[in-house]
């Protein structure tokens, strides 16, 4: 059963090629049905997950003799209800984005193999297999950046390219040494044996290494420099996708997994976890303050986010653990939210340089509330969704005696909330600035995209109880059961 | 001591310094293939006869096939000028990350614990059976380089912007080197 | 063999990474990708030969390859996409984007 969540994108990518010469609507169609079943599929599970259970799944329950299993937990569960929100609403936004763009078929054959490979790098229990489909993700997203094939795309994908292939090929050698020593890639025999066979310098070792590694997935400073580069360059619904899901799975996740379920939370990686995000928080607002492109002041404010997100895991505890979680899924849907804004404002102005752009408020009314909408959900203003996740963190960390860190990210939802207003203020609201007279609103499907996001970011802000204690806590249990597991402690600690 | 081992290792770090400073990019493209097939005679000989002949038929050959007919694509008149001082600082730095290694290897991976066994009876019992969720991952990889080469392959009808773009391009290249 | 096989990755993993870090050519570039590649194969190979557990390790190796094979035509398809754009193969035409 669990399998279907692989093979049903998979399956379909194999057949847009055919699929696209029968008729050109087509790959459309079925792209939007085929996250929309996704989306039924996961929000079916979530009943049986909601008291901390888990799902495994083995091959021999549909008769074949095959020894492969997926397991689905709560912390899972959470991260495939974001990708199959996410990737549907951006998939009905590309029905008219990506018109210009041609080759609807291909688009939507690698749109549909990075969601496979999100998805069972979310459900796999084995760590060279998430391995395998964070490139499966990895793979497609390098052709979408690029697939308007100009200057600026190829550029930022190359550049994409190569620093991603270092940080895997770090997390492999740091894998084939775990691998040396264990005798084993599951996740839970690695947390029994890691503890007993390994000397403290090799786990330090790799830990470094995945540290680096899934830290250039996660776009963590210092590990951020192509971020800014790729987000802004790809096609808008991709733009969402990537800032708003894959830095998620393919860094935070695949990073929680192996801190968490392999090295049990170490405090020096604790430590390291909360310096790294609170660097990530400061230097990615900083820069955003600078940026005149609308699409970059995105980029690094996404940066800034994952810091929030990375303090709250690296704090451990159980308030910290939820308000990561709960980050996280805000963060992934503001953050589409305002980077399909930002593509709904190119389309119909054709710049994304805000000095350019004035005053299109008046034109595209849905656009400007659903940005509204954004811009107040990740500045944290009740009540909008993100209020919540960044109260949870700042509560967390007093809590956990890092007032001082606690202070700073206050500081910096006060710092998002200026740039943010700034952008508000320079592209919709004010005069209508020269050559922007003939700018309409955007089409339906676009339009649609954008409000079912603003609309759940509200509806998620007003109903935080309810979304806390059915999706976040099962993956806060799942979590927290790990830590101090393997009981070694590091670097004199 | 295993000298045959050893001597092979130096052959394939030698191979990889060439393929590093060659100006030619055919023959660093060549040294490279040189490199697979001695790393496969290395993987032979550590009981691995399938990941070597995976090595030599995969790495030596198609990917070898693939840079060959990029550097005929792309040819261009004036070749792109490296610059000189890493081939000279590289010794330098070579020795130092050398020594720290030799330290580094030689504290960390002692002993070898004896850990859970993947014992299985075959090899194809290992990969279909064991790791059949990488066998999805291997098909779901591969559709995403074709579909990611056909989508990066495409010809579009270039507009009047495109032109004037790709002609600004082509002098920022030239003339800032 | 096995702490002499691992020397030999650090060093070919350090000698990729400074092909990656000094090049110019694109087409080195992805050389140098190649180069820490097969460090990562001699590391997985090793520890299965050190295990006794060589069925395992090639299993490994052999999804690592075909995932490098995907990259790398990937790469390529990129390379020649920037050649078309800017008529060389200088990483330094690609500066266009900064801030």
């Amino acid at each position: 059963m669990l399998l279907l969540f692989i093979v049903i994108p998979l399956a379909m990518a194999a057949l847009m090629p055919l699929v696209s010469r029968l008729w050109k609507g087509l790959p459309d169609i079925l792209g939007t049905l085929t996250m929309a079943a996704l989306l039924a599929l996961s929000l079916s599970q979530i009943r049986l997950i909601s008291a901390g259970h888990r799902i495994l799944w083995d091959a021999a329950a549909i008769g074949l003799p095959l020894k492969a299993g997926l397991m689905l937990d709560g912390f899972s569960l959470l991260l495939l209800l974001t990708i199959s929100l996410i990737s549907l609403f951006a998939c009905i936004y590309s029905i008219n984005y990506m018109e210009h763009y041609g080759a609807k078929g291909s688009y939507y054959a690698l749109f549909l193999l990075m969601v496979a490979g999100m998805n069972g790098l979310v459900l796999t229990v084995d760590l060279f297999n998430m391995y395998v489909f964070l490139e499966v993700a990895a793979v497609a997203s390098y052709a979408l950046v690029a697939f308007g094939q100009k200057h600026d795309e190829v550029e930022a994908a190359f550049k994409y390219l190569m620093l991603s292939v270092v940080a895997t090929t770090g997390i492999l050698l740091a894998m084939s040494f775990i691998y040396l020593m264990t005798g084993t890639m599951n996740f839970k025999e690695l947390g029994l044996m890691v503890g007993t066979g390994m000397s403290l310098k090799l786990i330090g070792l790799c830990l470094a290494l995945f540290l680096m590694g899934f830290g250039l997935k996660a776009a963590m400073v210092p590990f951020h420099a192509w971020l800014p580069d790729a987000h802004p360059s790809a096609p808008a619904p991709i733009s969402a996708m990537l800032s708003g899901v894959l830095i998620k799975v393919s860094g935070i996740y695949a990073l929680t997994r192996v801190v968490y379920d392999i090295f049990g939370l170490p405090a020096s990686v604790s430590q390291a976890m909360i310096w790294l995000g609170v660097a990530s928080m400061v230097i990615g607002a900083l820069i955003a303050l600078g940026q005149n492109d609308f699409k970059r002041m995105l980029a690094y404010s996404s940066i800034s986010q994952i810091g929030y997100i990375v303090v709250g895991l690296g704090l451990g505890t159980p308030l910290g653990i939820m308000g990561a979680l709960f980050h996280l899924f805000n963060h992934a849907t503001f953050k589409s939210l305002l980077f399909l804004d930002a593509g709904a404002t190119e389309y119909a102005t054709g710049t994304r340089d805000l000095s350019k752009l004035g005053g299109v408020g008046h034109k595209m009314p849905i656009t400007s509330l659903t940005t509204t909408i954004g811009t107040f959900s990740i500045a944290g203003i009740p009540p909008f969704n993100g209020f919540w996740s960044k109260l949870l963190i700042i509560v967390a960390l007093v809590e956990a005696n890092h007032v001082g860190v606690a202070a700073i990210a206050i500081a910096t939802s006060i710092l998002t909330l200026w740039y943010f207003l700034l952008m508000q203020r320079k592209a919709f609201f004010g005069k209508l600035a020269a050559g922007l007279e003939k700018v309409k609103e955007v089409p339906f499907y676009m339009a649609l995209a954008t409000f079912c996001l603003a609309a759940l970011c509200l509806l998620v802000g007003l109903f935080y109880p309810w979304v806390t204690a059915k999706l976040i806590q099962p993956g806060m249990i799942a979590l927290s059961n790990s830590i101090g597991a393997n009981g070694f402690s590091m670097f004199g600690q | 001591m295993d000298v045959i081992n050893l001597i092979l290792l130096i052959m394939l770090a030698g191979l990889a310094c060439m393929a590093v400073f060659f100006k030619d990019l055919l023959r660093a493209a060549l040294s490279l293939a040189f490199m697979s097939a001695v790393l496969a005679v290395v993987l032979y000989r550590m009981d691995s006869p399938y990941a070597a002949v995976f090595e030599l038929s995969v790495v030596a050959g198609l990917i070898t096939v693939l840079f060959v007919s990029t550097i005929a694509l792309t040819k261009t008149e004036e070749a792109v000028k490296e610059s000189r001082w890493p081939m000279y600082l590289f010794p330098l730095f070579l020795v130092l990350f050398g020594l720290i290694d030799l330290l580094v290897m030689k504290g960390l991976f002692s002993n070898i614990p004896a850990g859970y066994g993947n014992a299985e009876k075959s090899f194809g019992a290992t990969l279909w059976g064991i790791r059949s969720m990488d066998l999805i991952g291997q098909i779901a990889v591969i559709f995403g380089g074709v579909f990611g080469v056909l989508a990066l392959f495409r010809e579009k009808p270039l507009t009047a912007q495109d032109k004037i773009e790709a002609e600004k391009a082509k002098d920022g290249g030239h003339k800032l080197w | 063999m096995v702490m002499i096989n691992l020397i030999f990755v650090g060093l070919l993993f350090f000698i990729g990474l400074y092909c990656l870090l000094t090049s110019r050519n694109m087409i080195k570039l992805l050389i140098g990708l190649e180069i820490m590649a097969k460090s990562a194969v001699l590391s997985f190979i090793t520890a299965g030969y050190a295990r006794g557990e060589t069925f395992f390790s090639q299993s490994l190796v052999i999804t690592f390859i075909v995932i490098e094979v995907s990259i790398v035509a990937v790469a390529l398809a990129l390379v020649i996409n920037a050649y078309k754009n800017t008529g060389n193969l200088d990483v330094r035409s690609l500066t266009r984007l900064k801030g």
